[in-house]
């Protein structure tokens, strides 16, 4: 298993290669100078050339390009062009906070979404199954800032049961993990619901039954455990847009998170921010996906590591 | 059938649930709050010292590289103070200096340091650290953003421990206004900390070790969230504060909340005290929010319509005061800030005072006159434009209300969106027509910094080139007295106002929000802040 996820992680490095030129390019090709935005209005001509300079923003863009990677080889991802600050220093304050939305965001996903799947699935074409489906849809329609906004609104301003925003505490993380956690809980328990529907017709199911085992049995330790796979993996993937997702959930909650840094980045054409957030979260969605697969494996003894 | 039944429950529940939910969040206080009045005074009791103040901000600081580059606001105001202070009728009086004197003509300043004045890390203030500040402030290595607002300064000698003499080798009346700014330009910082931490050195001042002398020293700035302050023991206040230092307050803490339903509603529950900007739209809901007091008053910002004055149809004055007389600011005002604006008329604010000057009769609103205008200048059937914006909600929809006047005089425009990087490209390209802008600065220096040749084509990208004006504006900044500085430029803006070199459209309104447990709460005007040393809590 170790040569495995060795194997893995070195086949990251072409993605991040890829990923970082394709972004480089993008900053590149998009008109706006960072200088321009960081001097203000008043800045002098002169002003403009030396920071242009200091920055080394007047080397051609592959030179950029090569000196940035030659950094990053060495662990040093620059200072932030916006904020005179390390841009791994900003990744270490902000990654704890994008981390903790999203995993909680998916956790409300999993304990919403695999019981509604399941109880669909076990009751399909009920009253039952009719409300999950409008919950479903229901859930991915709502845009997540919106119904951050309508949560903050009842539990924190009228309830006042929770805080409004902020990060630090696990209070303050419970409204943004289920404005972010609710559109994840559809999809999972859609996929739960067609994946349980399509293992409980399995012949194994059948002679569980045969054998008189209860229907609790059958549903839980044979039909949840194969129908589980796909939803793992619907999981794995879903962290990376979980991620993304917290960018504006970042906003409405006032977290200080990688989203609210990456948006000013780019606004801001700040180059290095904009290439080490994102080696970061390309990072943490490789490092999803192969959670997810030795999940697999080992939920399922018939995937070999190879 | 049991089964059915338990199923209908189990809807009913959710659909209950769903319901108790959006009611609650829907749901509003049953009786609004008094609104307070404006003739209203807060009751003010016996100051306390104590507890944090939260401010929300709904931006944060600009980028800092140097020294003087904390961004506006108030936050500069609680770190810093000025050599000299402006007092709420804008008149320079003691700050770090407690008297000033000129000599020869106004070209020897003398400025006499109070003795009882401390940076925050305990260094004390005396002639030799102001004369340290300001020279690195002029310094061409330091580069810093204030360098040329202090290149009146020749040169300077200290003359006792608590004398300072500044040289100028031309009169230059703006000085004591620009020694006044604690807000970054004249805001007094340990040098000596500077040069230990600032790029020089450990490159960890601004973000990490800030150190002045005002009422409130630096404790921690985390990115994107919070910047933190606590009270400096060893403040001693200035006249203009009624408080005689140290501040009431043990700290005082700037969040920033980029969301403003975000920022309100923390400001409803309590955990945000002031709200330093109060967008439009929640005006009328912060006002009905028990305990929430707002102040309104004229602000800085003018918001305008740029032209490139030197590109046909542009470069034609009539056509400038066609599309002037074309644009109904009254209405815009009304419909896109929902009245919390004043119709513009000047190229200034009119918080300027005796140096506005504003003029209806070229800015204001006659359409018929306009389409006579156009066609004198060749233009009876119109021609097309294109009106360039950021994306901001407030300026696209300005931006969409004026395609429409226009269009009534038979102009085309196409509105075009560029985030900010891109906007400022095409700028410095020289790509553009028409393009809306706002600016708040409060030093009459605007005017020849956006119509001065010497800055054409970036910062002057109206494109204004007019030797005869320029001449005119260095006599004004080199006048021998304040007083024929006002005027000179009172007599430019009669002429600038006539050539029709923008299409002002408003000035917004400061709108600030406090809690009634902030007591003593006092708005100055001339920079848009407030004095937190006066503040103090009542929880």
């Amino acid at each position: 298993m170790t040569s495995y996820i060795i194997k893995r992680l070195l086949g990251t490095i072409p993605v991040l290669l890829v990923a970082t030129l394709i972004v480089f390019m993008m900053l590149q090709l998009t008109p706006g100078d960072p200088v321009l935005l960081l001097a203000g209005e008043r800045a002098t001509p002169e002003r403009i050339e030396r920071i242009t300079a200091d920055w080394g923003l007047d080397q051609p863009a592959y030179m950029q390009y090569f000196s940035f990677l030659g950094r990053i080889v060495q662990g040093d991802f620059g200072i932030s062009i916006t904020r005179n600050r390390p841009v791994m220093d900003l990744v270490k304050m902000s990654l704890p906070i994008t981390l903790e939305l999203s995993l909680a965001a998916l956790f409300i996903s999993m304990i919403i979404g695999i019981p509604a799947g399941i109880i669909s699935a076990v009751r399909h074409g009920s009253i039952v199954d009719q409300a999950a489906l409008f919950g479903s849809l229901l859930g991915v329609s709502i845009p997540s800032f919106w119904f951050g906004i309508l949560l903050m609104l009842a539990f924190a301003v009228r309830m006042q049961i929770l805080p409004t925003s902020g990060y630090g505490t696990l209070a303050q993380v419970v409204l943004p993990a289920i404005a972010l956690g609710t559109a994840g809980a559809a999809l999972i328990s859609r996929v739960m619901r067609s994946s349980m529907l399509e293992v409980m017709q399995q012949d194994y199911i059948r002679t569980a039954r045969a054998k008189g085992l209860s229907e609790r049995i059958v549903i839980y330790k044979h039909g949840l455990r194969n129908a589980l796979l796909p939803v793992i993996t619907i999981m794995g993937l879903s962290l990376g847009w979980l991620i993304a997702g917290s960018v504006a959930l970042e906003m409405v909650f006032a977290r200080p998170g990688m989203g609210q840094l990456l948006v000013r980045g780019i606004l801001m054409r700040d180059y290095p921010v904009v290439q080490g957030m994102l080696i970061i979260l390309v990072l943490c969605v490789i490092i999803a996906n192969l959670v997810a697969d030795i999940l697999i494996a080992m939920a399922n003894p018939r995937i070999k590591f190879d | 059938m049991k089964k059915l039944m338990s199923s209908k429950w189990l809807l009913l529940f959710v659909v209950a649930l769903s319901m108790v939910l959006v009611l609650a969040a829907c749901a509003t206080d049953e009786e609004p709050a008094p609104v307070p009045d404006d003739d209203d005074e807060v009751v003010v009791g016996e100051p306390r010292r104590g507890g944090d103040l939260v401010i929300a901000l709904d931006w944060e600081p600009d980028p800092v590289i140097d020294v003087y580059n904390l961004g506006w606001g108030n936050l500069p105001h609680d770190l810093f103070e000025g050599l000299l202070i402006s007092d709420y009728d804008f008149n320079p009086g003691p700050g770090i200096a407690e008297s000033f004197r000129f000599e020869e003509d106004g070209l020897v300043q003398i400025y006499e340091i109070r003795q009882d004045r401390y940076f925050h890390d305990g260094t004390k203030i005396n002639a030799e650290a102001v004369k340290r500040h300001f020279e690195l402030l002029t310094d061409e290595e330091v580069d810093s953003m204030s360098r040329w607002d202090f290149a009146f300064i020749s040169s300077m000698e200290v003359l006792d421990e608590y004398t300072l003499q500044v040289n100028l080798d031309n009169p230059f009346p703006a000085a004591l206004s620009n020694f006044s700014w604690s807000g970054g330009w004249g805001g007094l910082q340990n040098p000596w900390a500077w040069e230990e931490y600032g790029p020089w050195g450990e490159n960890t001042y601004g973000t990490e070790v800030v150190v002045g002398s005002g009422p409130f020293k630096f404790v921690e700035w985390i990115p994107g969230d919070r910047l933190v302050m606590e009270r400096f023991e060893d403040y001693r206040s200035t006249p203009i504060h009624e408080n005689e230092g140290p501040a009431y307050l043990d700290s005082v803490t700037y969040r920033f909340i980029f969301d403003s339903s975000t920022a309100v509603m923390e400001f409803e529950v309590g955990n945000v005290h002031i709200l330093e900007t109060v967008p439009p739209e929640f005006v009328e809901q912060v006002r009905n929010m028990p305990g929430a007091n707002v102040y309104e008053g004229t602000g800085w910002e003018v918001v305008y319509v740029g032209m490139a004055c030197d590109k046909p149809p542009f470069d034609d004055v009539r056509v400038r005061q066609a599309l002037n007389l074309a644009v109904n600011q009254e209405e815009i005002a009304e419909i896109v800030w929902m009245g919390y604006a004043e119709p513009a008329y000047g190229y200034i604010s009119p918080l300027f005072g005796d140096s506005y000057v504003g003029d209806k009769e070229t800015f204001g609103y006659d359409p018929e006159k306009a389409k006579e205008l156009l066609a004198e200048a060749g233009y009876a059937d119109g021609f097309t434009t294109e009106i360039m914006v950021e994306p901001r909600t407030d300026w696209i929809a300005a931006a969409e209300i004026i395609q429409d006047m226009l269009a009534e005089i038979g102009v085309t425009a196409e509105i075009r969106q560029y985030e900010r990087a891109g906007y400022y490209d095409k700028l410095r390209a020289e790509e553009q027509e028409m393009f809306i802008r706002a600016h708040s600065w409060w030093g009459l220096d605007i005017l020849p910094w956006y119509f001065h040749s010497r800055n054409f084509p970036y910062p002057n990208y109206h494109r204004y080139v007019n030797e005869e004006m320029d001449a005119r504006f260095d006599a004004a900044d080199y006048a021998d007295t304040y007083e024929e500085l006002v005027e000179g430029y009172r007599a430019i803006q009669v002429d600038l106002n006539r050539e029709a070199l923008w299409i002002p459209l408003v000035n917004t309104l400061d709108i600030v929000a406090y809690r009634d447990e902030v007591q003593n709460f006092t708005f100055h005007p001339h920079y848009g802040i407030r004095y937190n040393v006066d503040v103090w809590l009542d929880e």
